[in-house]
């Protein structure tokens, strides 16, 4: 498993991560899937490049020849230096540059043919077509509209959370679903001694909707080779699905038994609808469009918020599903609990449990933020600011305690003794503490046997 | 106690209320039709020189396409508006207001999303240049009608930039800019409403770019750099692209750490209000500051009679260099302090927004 999945640090989960998969990935790989017939993935590899990497392949785009290096420091104002390294850095473990020599006989940087010619069939166009939506839509009868799809896909992906919250009643999901889960690290195998939600999959539970799917499709895609299907084929079907649009239909006519079996999945997490198994249509959701954007593009149209957070610590979740008080539950004290509406308070020993968890600070003040009751909205800032600091204070409070190895020196004889021995560890830089009253001494592992020998040679004497 | 400052730096961002920019670029598009058709002709008539030499408006369009497709490329919430401008009016092109949005579209590699925009622009234009070419607007002189006057169009955009900035949700901020793609020469009729649009635009911390085809233009020369924007005249017609594609593709922040082309001198010559001539010495109104480049003892935009001590048109051509302000040197120290004042206005401005 690569660091894209199994990583704890919650930069990996946001968008960011198509850049941390797509470099583990061989660069053979990577060569066959800009030269993939369909460019949607050149086009979602460029979204996920910085700004400056993908002002140079712009500029680069219609220029045939190879520009030396030089040219490209030239582009750029002392302050963006930081930027064109990251920029470098980044291309070329894409792949997507490589080092050539130019016309005039410099080091240049080449852009990747193949990826060149992605690029400009998107911009240009003039290419076959890729999204499949020339066919003709006539033998759908009655077109379902967006609100119904985006019904369905908020429905069946509840799903997933409720089996990943293990609440009871969650229906049942297919086996594939619960091998994709287990290999995200988001619940522990049924083979281990204590199955259910891990500490990544609280962390997941708090994420925005975007964030959770495409943090799921990388280790959907994680787990394709293992079923025998082809990498390149799913990766570039995804992305084309994630570049349609909402509310259009699709016909699966001329797709392959690994592109129907992906659908088949992919109809489960409620990422697409389709009228029945073996109907020859299907509609994506809004959960797939513009998956690759990532996470902050559209969060509010998920869900409607529903919570209130008041100065006073009082928590009101206005909702009837187990699955969002469940949530909420993981860091604050439930109280009450009415038809449409359950009431707790924030404490400190609740955040503290949930900081136990793994869950950071961050992440709850996020995903209060995101699911704010639309009159929380109008307050500015969102949320009351006593809140949020009395949140990040219960957080340091546990960081007060820093621990260290260290070796005690006590039981000195004089206090001469004792001053020359600190005195000792101290100008070598590694005396931790001391207290001359007490006449203690700490000393690092590392200068340990250092001291111990200076002490042993002043004995002598 | 450094953890509570720490604490105070973190919250800084937070308490803003800002969590997402979305950016919206405005094109203003020069479809004035006696320009390009002349430049077609010019074409044909100079059969010497190369057929390159001379802008077309097809191809020029589907450079400016394959730059409005780089731009919505580049981010996915990026949102571009096309307006289309003839010598007195204007017209959004992207989102459509003249025709429906076209559903019939032969697909090919690019994105259904950048399709729909390329096909709009296009057959957008289409129909306003078959219904004008005939008898088309209202005849104002053969020779006003070559060129085009952008306050309409530019008003316009920054009116829609407001609109989507004050419907946009909470916490979301419109980022508008706007781009004015020059064909044709300057008009400089309206030129108090253009300045006036220019100090809006300055207000509202909206960038106004400004990419010219044919000759050079004061006007928008001032608003670039009143706004704060990027000025260039493109040399080749086939390098249209290239020019978009590596300066205007560049955002408020990305003109700080790649290099963009060097200011231009600017010509703050004004237009005056009775002849819309462009004068380096003239009257100003003392009132309203209106400019004319004739005296007239009343001032026609604001009706204020001029009073004034005898003597002083001979006081006029004896010392240009007196302390006493000539004609000529107040209107030059008007024009600065108006200037200036907008100037500063940016800086708070911006401040009391973010």
């Amino acid at each position: 498993m690569t660091s894209a999945v199994s990583s704890t640090d919650p930069a990996m989960v946001d968008h960011k991560s198509l850049y941390a998969y797509l470099s583990t990935l061989p660069s053979s790989l990577l060569e066959n899937l800009y030269r993939h017939p369909n460019p949607s993935l050149c086009m979602a590899i460029f979204r996920d490049l910085t700004p400056m990497a993908q002002k140079f392949v712009l500029r680069q785009l219609f220029i045939e020849q190879i520009l030396p290096k030089s040219v490209f420091t030239s582009w750029i104002t002392p302050e963006g230096k930081k930027d064109h390294d990251d920029a470098v850095r980044l291309l070329n473990d894409l792949k997507i540059w490589s080092e050539a020599p130019s016309t005039a006989g410099l080091m240049g940087w080449k852009l990747n043919e193949h990826f060149r010619k992605g690029i400009q069939a998107i911009v240009v166009g003039g290419g076959p077509s890729w999204s499949g939506d020339d066919q003709p839509t006539a033998e759908e009868t009655t077109p379902k509209d967006i609100p119904f799809i985006q019904n369905y896909a908020r429905e069946r992906w509840d799903v997933v959370l409720h089996f990943l919250a293990g609440l009871s009643g969650a229906s049942q999901i297919s086996r594939d679903t619960v091998e994709v889960l287990t290999n995200a690290g988001l619940i522990r195998g049924s083979n281990s001694t204590e199955s259910g939600i891990t500490q990544n999959g609280f962390r997941f539970l708090l994420m925005d909707t975007p964030s959770q799917v495409w943090r799921f499709i990388l280790a959907y895609l994680h787990t394709v080779p293992k079923w025998g299907m082809d990498l390149i084929e799913c990766i570039s079907f995804i992305f084309q699905l994630s570049f349609s649009q909402i509310g259009k239909h699709y016909s699966t006519i001329g797709f392959s038994s690994n592109q129907l079996r992906t659908l088949q999945h992919f109809r489960e997490y409620g990422l697409i609808y389709m009228r029945s198994k073996k109907s020859s249509r299907y509609y994506p959701t809004n959960l797939v469009v513009n998956l690759s954007a990532g996470a902050g593009l559209n969060t509010s149209a998920f869900s409607e918020g529903y919570i209130i957070v008041e100065t006073n610590y009082r928590i009101m979740v206005y909702t009837d599903s187990p699955l969002k008080i469940a949530v909420v539950s993981y860091f604050s004290d439930m109280l009450y609990r009415f038809p449409n509406l359950a009431l707790g308070m924030i404490t400190r020993e609740s955040i503290r449990r949930a900081l136990m968890k793994g869950i950071s600070t961050d992440e709850i003040i996020k995903f209060l933020r995101m699911h704010a009751h639309p009159q929380m909205r109008e307050n500015n800032p969102v949320l009351p600011s006593t809140l949020t600091d009395q949140i990040k204070l219960w957080e340091m409070e546990r960081e007060r305690c820093v621990f260290a190895d260290g070796v005690l020196y006590n039981n000195f004889l004089s206090q001469k003794d004792f001053e020359m021995l600190r005195n000792y560890a101290s100008d070598l830089g590694v005396a931790m503490c001391s207290n001359a009253a007490n006449k203690v001494v700490v000393v690092s592992p590392e200068g340990h046997d250092q001291v111990r020998a200076f002490w042993k040679r002043q004995k002598k004497e | 106690m450094s953890g509570l400052t720490s604490l105070g730096a973190a919250q800084a961002g937070v308490s803003s209320g800002i969590e997402s920019i979305t950016d919206l670029l405005v094109v203003i598009l020069d479809l004035n039709p006696i320009w390009w058709s002349e430049q077609l002709d010019n074409g044909v008539e100079n059969g010497n020189g190369p057929p390159s030499q001379q802008y077309g408006l097809a191809p020029t369009l589907d450079q400016i396409l394959i730059f409005l497709n780089s731009y919505l490329l580049i981010h996915p919430g990026n949102q571009v508006v096309v307006l289309g401008c003839l010598h007195s009016r204007s017209y959004f092109l992207y989102p459509p207001e003249l025709i429906n949005m076209p559903t019939d579209m032969p697909s090919d590699s690019r994105p259904e999303a950048f399709r729909i925009v390329n096909h709009t622009v296009q057959r957008a234009i289409q129909h306003i240049l078959l219904q004008t070419s005939p008898d088309g607007e209202p005849a104002a002189g053969g020779e006003e009608k070559r060129e085009t006057v952008f306050v309409g169009a530019l008003s316009r955009s920054l009116c829609y930039i407001h609109r989507m900035q004050r419907e946009s949700p909470k916490g979301q901020f419109v980022q508008g800019r706007v781009l004015v793609i020059e064909a044709g020469p300057d008009s400089s009729s309206h030129y108090m409403h253009f300045i006036n649009t220019i100090f809006t635009a300055q207000k509202m911390n909206v960038k106004i770019d400004a990419c010219v085809l044919g000759e050079d233009s004061i006007l928008l020369q001032q608003a670039v750099d009143l706004t704060g924007g990027l000025y260039v005249k493109v040399e080749n017609p086939g390098g249209v692209v290239q020019v978009l594609n590596s300066v205007f593709i560049l955002d408020g922040a990305e003109r700080s750490t790649m290099s963009v082309p060097e200011k231009i001198q600017v010509d703050y010559r004004a237009a005056c209000f009775c002849h819309q001539k462009l004068i380096e010495v003239g009257y100003v109104c003392s009132v309203c500051l209106s400019v004319f480049c004739a005296f007239s003892p009343m001032c026609s935009t604001c009706q204020s009679t001029f009073k004034f001590m005898t003597g002083i048109k001979k006081r006029k051509p004896t010392d240009p260099t007196s302390s006493v302000p000539s004609p000529s040197s107040s209107s030059a120290a008007v024009a600065a302090v108006a200037t200036k004042k907008a100037r500063n206005g940016t800086g708070p401005n911006s401040n009391g927004k973010a």
